[in-house]
């Protein structure tokens, strides 16, 4: 049981309703905006098929609808299509989410035929130059291929994802005409958020004001332009909202993130906040870890709550916001988020943005350092 | 009558109808799952890319004999709305 004696509608556990498994932290890319930690899985810690098979068992007895099969590269693993055949056979909706390099018309079909329901390709820019420069690969020209093929595949909902920054907004209707020609259902055009490399990167990548206010009217445009055929979403950067974003849907409310040596995170990011440990799915099956890990309860519910979030009316509709982002800004993961606007540090935050437009600093691009979080059983 | 009823809905790709509990059925679709209830999953049911609007209004109603054919209607395309607002189903005409 969960102990939270503020709320007694608390006292029951969430329904846990996504799963994200980070598959491997190898990758083919090297994006100055991964959100995967800067200290990386190596790949002899990487979990076995059979483990994950079990995972995927448990999740879809827990009631866990969607799976998302990430990395790093889920091509990297030669047991996708075998990944995708259990958790398909398990009950759950698979999707993954892949840069496509590593993939084939052939390897494309063995995924199709082994149960994937929806693709999700990455873009990084318009121009092709460009896009190279920020996934650190020569990968565009492979991707719209890739494309091409993942179109034509009759059942396989395709979703093309491009990540929006200082260094491409001005692009943002060519990328969004891209996206389109690729024949996909959804576009997502998501803001960077800043964690892991890209809050390295930050200084690069964050948006001028006017872009931002640009941006929102091209994207506007763009969903009523495309409405009933291609669903856009986008994802605005919260350094400039009045409210901070429900990350993931609140803490330990409807996520559990698996990393590829099998550490369960509430969060990806988690692993920044000090004093967490995370228990992991060789030593525990996955309704123990939503139920009893210490990580998944330090956040949940309201207890842990400061003010102005303890008595707040959208304590329950955005959570505190971000726990990461309120350690990472100030130094306190129990803070409110300083995207708020009731936080006492919300011009931090504003100040922040404002500023990195003036400064330049080189790109640090995503490398697989392997030094810690190492699992040792 | 709505001005869709010569129009043919169709479920977009990667949505998929599935049983969860007993007596819970649910649309999946790419970044959720809607819960189907009333007549919703009839509705569903229905959609199969050749059906158009009224053909299954007339599918249904020879179902409900009894309901009133406008109501019908109006639920089916509701619903149906509804889906297409949320990139769920497409419609082309027939």
């Amino acid at each position: 049981m969960i102990e939270d004696g503020n709320n007694p509608q608390e006292q029951s556990l969430p329904q846990p309703l996504s799963l994200v498994c980070e598959l491997t932290h190898r990758c083919p890319l090297h994006c100055v905006y991964c959100s995967n930690p800067l200290a990386m899985q190596p790949a002899d810690a990487e979990l076995p098929s059979e483990v994950w098979t079990r995972v995927f068992r448990e999740a879809a007895a827990m009631g866990i609808v969607h799976l998302h099969l990430t990395g790093g590269e889920p091509l990297a693993r030669q047991d996708l299509a075998e990944l995708i055949a259990s958790s398909h056979k398990a009950g759950l909706y698979v999707n993954v989410i892949t840069s496509a390099l590593g993939l084939t018309e052939q390897r494309l079909q063995s995924l199709v035929d082994a149960g994937l329901d929806h693709i999700q390709l990455s873009l990084q820019d318009a121009d092709e130059q460009q896009a190279n420069r920020w996934a650190g690969a020569r990968a565009h020209a492979k991707k719209l291929e890739m494309a091409r093929l993942i179109k034509t595949q009759p059942n396989l909902a395709f979703t093309v994802n491009m990540v929006v920054h200082r260094q491409n907004l001005d692009r943002l209707e060519d990328m969004i005409a891209l996206a389109e020609s690729m024949g996909p259902e959804r576009i997502e055009i998501a803001h960077v958020q800043y964690y892991g490399w890209a809050l390295k990167n930050r200084d690069m990548l964050m948006p001028t004001r006017m872009q931002l206010e640009h941006s929102t009217c091209v994207l506007q445009k763009a969903q009523s332009r495309l409405s009933g055929h291609i669903h856009l979403q986008a994802v605005i950067p919260d350094y400039f909202a009045k409210y901070p974003k429900a990350c993931v849907g609140g803490w330990a409310q409807q996520l559990l993130l698996i990393d590829p040596a099998g550490r369960a995170l509430p969060c990806h990011s988690a692993g920044i906040i000090p004093g967490m440990s995370f228990d992991s799915i060789r030593d525990h099956d996955l309704a123990w870890i939503w139920r009893e890990s210490a990580a998944f309860n330090r956040f949940r519910g309201h207890a842990w709550m400061q003010e102005p979030c303890r008595s707040c009316d959208r304590r329950n509709i955005d959570f505190g916001g971000c726990r990461c982002q309120a350690m990472q800004i100030l130094g306190d993961p129990n803070a409110t988020d300083p995207a708020c606007h009731l936080s006492s540090h919300h011009q931090d935050l504003i100040d922040i943005a404002e500023a990195a437009p003036d400064k330049t600093t080189e790109m640090v691009y995503r490398i697989q350092s392997t030094t810690s979080n190492r699992y040792t059983p | 009558m709505s001005d869709t009823s010569n129009q043919v809905p169709k479920l977009m790709r990667g949505c998929r109808v599935q049983s969860r509990k007993e007596d819970e059925t649910v649309l999946l679709i790419p970044e959720g799952m809607l819960r189907l209830k009333g007549a919703a999953a009839e509705i569903l049911a229905l959609v199969d890319g050749q059906r158009s609007v009224s053909q299954i209004t007339e599918a249904l109603q020879a179902q409900y004999p009894p309901a009133a054919h406008t109501q019908i209607a109006e639920e089916v395309d509701r619903f149906l709305q509804s889906l297409r607002g949320r990139s769920v189903v497409l419609f082309k005409e027939a």
